[in-house]
């Protein structure tokens, strides 16, 4: 009676646990899809002067038309300056406390300007406008263009590449750190540490490995940012090797536990073999023990990465957090998950910049699934050798 | 000259005796072999000769081991040029996760002095002897896991022959195996016994009448008879010796 009990809780257990991953896969999709579909600006209307020949612009366009770094003409439009009005600057054509109308009678009143472009909501748009399209495509803004600037008016910059790129040179220095010195950490307990210290280092590899990370990432800021900065003379020691140092050294208990786990594991009459040839210690270690374990070396590698992607609170801290597109580990960056911590409580729920931060959450899971799920494919079964 | 030597040999694992005053002596190009009930020392006893004991804690050893009339356990003797002379086989097959050919060679690259004209002859040679080769000849690249329980073992003969040893050990060679790869084993180390010495560990005593030309019988530490395999089996001196030989212990 008390076992079929014991069963239910247990299945209770596990079903729940198995819904909420369930729901919580369902949800980051739900909320993430829409920003392939959906237009960042939805309310807004473009227009132009009716004299203006122009139809149809690209983001791109837009973009470079507002920040002035192209002129109507290149557009093919007149021949004059262009006047963007968005509701980022539309405060400068308010003179003091706002009234009713006064804004409607200001801009129409700009009807004269040939160059003008409005992006404005339909309510207020001035009547002498002609209308323009400017057409959203979500995939290509988001996977082909390498800005990010998701509050941008009136056209936002979604691109994932400078945050995907930041992710990779905080992964590719955390693994450049964490790989050899993981192998080299479990080689050096397995094979040198005294027995009667194994336990002692053992200890400090949990504390090392339960340590929260914010504290890491206090600790970085206030040792290692410093360091990295006078070490390159650079004007802030906030960058991707940051980062990545820091994150490659708090990844290091997983994977040295790993490696010495499967070093462990190597059968003794194996490698007593292979000292029984003559081989030393060290040519045991380099030609049997090191190419016995490399299928389990990728799998710690594996999972250390996805542990390195999936990183939040040292990057936010150490990293710099610029979302430019770094071309050096010394640039500052900004990874995918600082960027999903950083922004998603400023942005409204229901905005594109709210469906976009779920897509990069479900890019990033399907990143780190993909990791993980290589590394199960490719971790040693059990064979006797 | 004999091939080995033993002179009142005692190992110590810590404080425990494992092996007390142990002497004989074994003539070039015969097999021995080691019987006697588990923990006897037996095992100890052949680890001895390549110095595979040196890696446990606590080990230490008095009296004298002696291998072409040279002192093993001389200050001046590095453990690992002996093994390169004293090759191993285990209870168990143990091939390395690599091609056949690799396992072969996995001896003789260690020294890194050979071309790899010499090393691949030395690997067909080895293949040979250990009476392998006409199986994986065509194909050294497989992987050696791939081979069977029996073929693995010989594998495992070829791969301490291809450094041509002074001395050959084994440690229950066919413990592991099933009776076919039982008696292709004897048969080789029938035929090694014309270019090798041997050392065999062995549980079954049908075994060590069958293969051995000298019998050892250790009990609790002591080498209690040894003498020619004929004369052990048909007329032992001790009485202990009989009770394990007819299979009253043990």
């Amino acid at each position: 009676m008390k076992d079929k009990w014991a069963k239910r809780v247990f299945q209770a257990a596990a079903g729940t646990t198995f819904l909420i991953l369930l729901g919580l896969t369902f949800f980051l999709f739900r909320e993430g899809m829409p920003a392939l579909y959906r237009s960042p600006y939805e309310e807004l209307v473009f227009a132009v002067h009716p004299a203006n020949p122009v139809q149809q612009l690209s983001t791109n366009a837009v973009r470079s038309l507002v920040r002035g770094e192209k002129s109507w003409r290149e557009l093919g439009g007149p021949d004059t300056p262009a006047v963007a009005v968005h509701l980022g600057n539309i405060e400068r054509y308010l003179s003091g406390p706002f009234l009713p109308g006064q804004l409607q009678r200001k801009l129409d009143s700009l009807a004269h300007l040939s160059g003008i472009f409005l992006a404005l909501p339909a309510s207020l748009m001035p009547g002498f406008a002609k209308r323009i399209r400017v057409p959203w495509r979500g995939g290509a803004e988001i996977f082909g263009s390498s800005r990010w600037s998701p509050t941008y008016e009136p056209v936002p910059a979604v691109g994932f590449w400078p945050l995907l790129v930041g992710s990779l040179w905080v992964g590719a220095i955390g693994l450049f750190v964490v790989v050899p010195l993981g192998i080299a950490m479990a080689i050096y307990v397995v094979e040198f540490l005294p027995a009667r210290l194994y336990y002692p280092v053992k200890v400090m590899w949990e504390v090392l490995a339960g340590l929260p990370s914010v504290v890491v990432g206090f600790w970085g800021l206030v040792i290692v940012v410093p360091w990295v900065q006078r070490l390159f003379h650079l004007s802030a020691g906030e960058t991707a090797l940051t980062a990545g140092l820091l994150l490659g050294w708090m990844t290091l208990p997983l994977m040295a536990s790993l490696v010495e786990e499967a070093l462990q594991a190597i059968p003794q009459l194996l490698y007593e073999s292979s000292y029984g040839l003559g081989a030393t210690q060290w040519q045991t270690i380099l030609r049997l023990k090191i190419p016995y374990i490399l299928p389990s070396i990728a799998t710690a590698t594996l999972l250390s990465a996805g542990r390195i992607l999936g990183e939040t609170m040292v990057v936010l801290m150490v990293s710099g957090n610029a979302p430019i597109l770094p071309l050096s580990p010394l640039d500052p960056v900004r990874t995918l998950p600082a960027t999903l911590a950083a922004e998603l409580g400023e942005a409204p729920v229901g905005s594109y910049h709210y469906h976009v931060l779920f897509l990069m959450g479900v890019f990033l899971f399907l990143l780190t699934l993909a990791l993980n799920l290589t590394a199960y494919f490719i971790r040693p079964r059990d064979e006797k050798a | 000259m004999y091939k080995v030597e033993t002179h009142s040999v005692s190992v110590w694992y810590g404080s425990y005796k494992a092996l007390d005053a142990v002497s004989l002596a074994l003539e070039r190009n015969q097999v021995l072999a080691l019987i006697g009930p588990s923990g006897c020392g037996k095992s100890t006893f052949l680890r001895l000769l390549n110095r595979m004991n040196d890696f446990i804690e606590g080990f230490r050893i008095e009296g004298r081991i002696l291998i072409d009339g040279e002192d093993i356990y001389a200050p001046t003797v590095d453990p690992v040029h002996l093994r390169r002379r004293v090759g191993m086989v285990f209870q168990k097959p143990t091939p390395f996760p690599f091609s056949i050919y690799e396992n072969v060679a996995y001896g003789l690259r260690l020294q890194n002095r050979l071309k790899e004209s010499q090393v691949r002859e030395r690997v067909v040679q080895a293949l040979q002897q250990a009476a392998l080769w006409d199986e994986v000849k065509d194909n050294l690249k497989r992987s050696a896991l791939s081979l069977s329980g029996g073929q693995q073992q010989r594998l495992c003969i070829a791969r301490a022959l291809a450094v041509r040893p002074a001395l050959l050990l084994m440690d229950e060679p066919t413990s592991a195996l099933d009776p076919i790869s039982t008696a292709k084993i004897e048969e080789l180390i029938h035929e090694l016994r014309n270019s090798y010495t041997i050392v065999v560990v062995t549980h079954n005593m049908q075994q060590a009448a069958r293969i051995s030309d000298m019998t050892a019988f250790f009990y609790m530490g002591k080498l209690v008879e040894y003498g020619r395999t004929k004369d052990f089996f048909t007329n032992p001196q001790h009485p202990e010796t009989l009770k394990y030989i007819t299979g009253r212990f043990g």
